[in-house]
């Protein structure tokens, strides 16, 4: 157990997802090497995809956290590099599970999302029929009919 | 007990428009419903964990989903799984509401393309249905596409084609192809109490804001306002048939459990063709061993989903294609109808539609690979908002050994034999997928793509589910007439997708709606001449 996990990342409201911290650490350390960081992303951890972001998903999906939680005792004694290709042949149910979880938490969040410049599921005023080029259409219309009589 | 003059089953796209047109002409009108009304507040599309919850709570799939009103599918020997939602509003609640007509060549493929069946009506008999329901559902959309016979113009402007459709727009000016902004049933202003879309791009997972048209919003409220009644969480199990061989009623589980029956004159099915044929079948009894309404063998067969691919191609720039309501920006018929030079018959629509968010595009399931480690953050900068997807709905032909049986151990949570489907893509198909797929990589080339990626057949695809209950002339060869009316049980009606005699290239539900409406002005226009039980 690691008591800087537990202050930092998993206090929170009553409702959070039972993931024992030793199984967030392995996450941790698991979800690394699928999402390092880059010149621009940060890494994984960072993200808190074993910590509140993990929470956000389990939350959304609690179906997941047997599927975590199975991945994790399947895994517990290989080293991390190996765990993917393990959980691959071993369960694949798991293996896919764990890369919804990491790519689920570390896309939902906001930093990362606002580094990606993704704004989607946000309204927009729809501006009517502004963005069509009337000379395009007429050119189609020129084109002639398309269909057959029937 | 329930009683009423009109039993419908199912409220969704084509029950909905059916109460609506019987309620208004004075009919006393029961529908039974297996789910609930939608709660537009639980739709995920503002949270950030909405395409986490699009893959389980929000799936089409029902076997996914398994919502308290949903009934498993064995779908295992099937290449396409099939999609659907129960609720009022139906499939609609999650349908894209790209909005399409069939066209005048899709009635009569026996006589131009010697392939499939004629229609027993033609695209000009159902032109004024079409144009009514155009204006009852609110669809955007831009007159005059050289693809389609000249008709009335959409009762709204189109919706933006965007940065995306703006450039594949432009590709096929210079490729001299056809496209055109697509006609939607999602409001592009205010329309009929209804606020206009806002562009999320969730549809797929409800809309909600109520800018994309789905009977709950749009004729529902109407029917009731007229007095239908609408019983949600009650589960049709079976309908019930006199000695003289009329439709008395249905049997159905309410939320408790507890089973009850309604009684009516008139019976109509509006369940969508995988639900209509589970309950016909469902319906077998020492007088109907074969199943309800069965004496041509037909129902249950003849299943189409239109095969589909989806052809996506890679860009520099970034064009934020993640952006805007699903369905489709722009369409392209070009290659639509039937060209004797090629090796198949019959064509496909194609519609732009956007890529998808972030989840989906660091997942293989867009990706076609896995992309994990120190290549990962450059495989989301080339997936997110840098691709343009073009998906194609191949015609699908009719074959009955495509077809939704009784499964022979599955069950819903109340007992009811629960559907199998077996379903393979047809030869003609695949030659058809495959021409097209080289036609829309063309067309991504021509816009400037560095990359193209395929999805030849996509699993999760089966939005479009037709043709179980195919209408027809001759009872030997149909289950129902051109107004949906059953050959063998007269106070009997389908009206939903499963009537389809051919599956045409395109999105079905506008033709389902209109079809839907032509049969009950129908029913009601011969209400005298109507035989039902005593
Ligand atoms: C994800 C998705 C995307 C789609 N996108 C498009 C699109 O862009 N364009 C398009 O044209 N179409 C689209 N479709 C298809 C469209 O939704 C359907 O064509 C249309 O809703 C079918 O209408 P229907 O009346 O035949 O059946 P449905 O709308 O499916 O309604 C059937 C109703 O019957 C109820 N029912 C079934 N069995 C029973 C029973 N035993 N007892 C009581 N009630 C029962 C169901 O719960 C359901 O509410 C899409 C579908 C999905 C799932
Ligand atoms: S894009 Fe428009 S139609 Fe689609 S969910 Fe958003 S508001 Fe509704």
């Amino acid at each position: 157990m690691t008591t800087q996990a537990v202050s930092v990342d998993v206090a929170g409201p009553a409702d959070e997802p039972a993931v024992p911290d030793e199984c967030r650490d392995w996450l941790r350390r698991v979800a690394d090497l699928l999402i390092p960081a880059s010149e621009t992303m940060p890494a994984a951890s960072d993200a808190g995809v074993a910590a509140r972001q993990l929470d956000v998903v389990l939350r959304s999906r609690p179906d997941l956290t047997h599927h975590l939680l199975r991945a994790w005792t399947l895994t517990v004694d290989t080293d991390p590099p190996e765990v993917m290709a393990e959980l691959r042949a071993l369960d694949p149910t798991a293996h896919d599970a764990l890369c919804l979880i990491v790519a689920g938490g570390y896309y939902t969040n906001p930093r990362v999302r606002g580094l990606l410049g993704y704004t989607g599921q946000q309204p927009h005023v729809v501006g009517i029929a502004e963005d069509i080029d009337e000379e395009l259409l007429s050119r189609v219309i020129e084109r002639g009919p398309r269909y057959r009589e029937a | 007990m329930e009683q009423a003059e009109v039993l419908i089953i199912g409220a969704g796209a084509s029950g909905g428009v059916a109460a609506t047109a019987l309620a208004d002409a004075g009919f006393d009108v029961l529908c039974l419903e297996q789910g609930t009304w939608p709660d537009r507040a639980e739709f995920p599309a503002q949270r950030v964990t909405y395409e986490l919850e699009a893959r389980k709570q929000w799936s089409g799939s029902p076997n996914v989903r398994r919502n308290a009103g949903d009934y498993p599918i064995d779908d295992g020997d099937s290449d396409i799984v099939p999609l659907m939602y129960a609720g009022v509003g139906g499939s609609m609640t999650l349908y894209a509401a790209d909005w399409p007509r069939l066209l005048p060549s899709d009635f009569r493929v026996r006589s131009l393309d010697g392939v499939a069946d004629d229609w027993p009506l033609r695209y000009a008999d159902l032109r004024p249905y079409y144009e009514r329901t155009d204006v009852a559902f609110g669809v955007s959309g831009a007159g005059g596409d050289p693809a389609y016979p000249d008709g009335a113009e959409p009762p709204l402007p189109p919706l933006p084609i965007g940065q995306t459709g703006l450039r594949m727009a432009r590709a096929h000016d210079r490729l001299g192809w056809h496209w055109w902004p697509a006609a939607q049933a999602v409001l592009s202003a205010p329309y009929a109490g209804r606020r206009p879309c806002v562009q999320y791009g969730a549809c797929m997972q409800g809309c909600p804001e109520g800018a994309k048209a789905s009977t709950d919003l749009t004729h529902w409220p109407a029917a009731i306002g007229k007095g239908a009644r609408l019983i949600t969480e009650a589960r049709v199990a079976r309908i019930l048939v006199s000695r003289q061989g009329l439709a008395t009623g249905a049997e159905f589980v309410r939320p408790d459990g507890s089973w009850d029956i309604a009684r009516a004159d008139v019976v109509i099915l509006a369940a969508n063709a995988v639900g209509t044929p589970r309950i016909l079948l469902n319906s077998a009894s020492p007088l109907h061993p074969q199943g309800l309404a069965n004496s041509s063998g037909l129902v249950g067969r003849r299943l189409m989903v239109h095969p589909f691919a989806n052809v996506m191609g890679y860009f520099d720039d970034d064009m934020a294609s993640w952006n805007g309501h699903v369905g489709a920006k722009i369409t392209c018929y070009e290659f639509y109808e039937t060209d004797p030079d090629r090796d198949f018959v019959r064509g496909a629509k194609w519609s732009l539609a956007p890529t998808g968010g972030p989840l989906n595009a660091a997942l293989p399931t867009r990706a076609g690979e896995d992309a994990w480690g120190p290549e990962h953050h450059e495989h989301v900068r080339r997936h997110l908002g840098r691709t343009i997807s073009w998906g194609i709905f191949g015609e699908d032909l009719p074959d009955e050994s495509n077809a939704v049986e009784l499964d022979s151990s599955l069950t819903d949570s109340s007992g009811i034999p629960a559907p199998k489907i077996t379903y393979k893509v047809g030869a003609n198909s695949r030659r058809l997928l495959d021409f097209h797929i080289a036609r829309a990589t063309e067309s991504l080339r021509e816009a400037g793509a560095y990359d193209i990626a395929t999805e030849s057949l996509m699993r999760y695809s089966g939005w479009h589910l037709l043709g179980t209950a195919r209408m027809g002339a001759d009872p030997a060869t149909s289950v129902v007439d051109e107004f949906g009316r059953s050959h063998d049980v007269p106070n009997l009606y389908v009206m939903d997708g499963s009537v389809f005699v051919t599956s045409g290239g395109v999105n079905p539900t506008s033709t389902i709606v209109a079809l839907a409406l032509r049969s009950a002005e129908h029913l009601v226009a011969n209400r005298r001449q109507q035989r039902i039980p005593a």
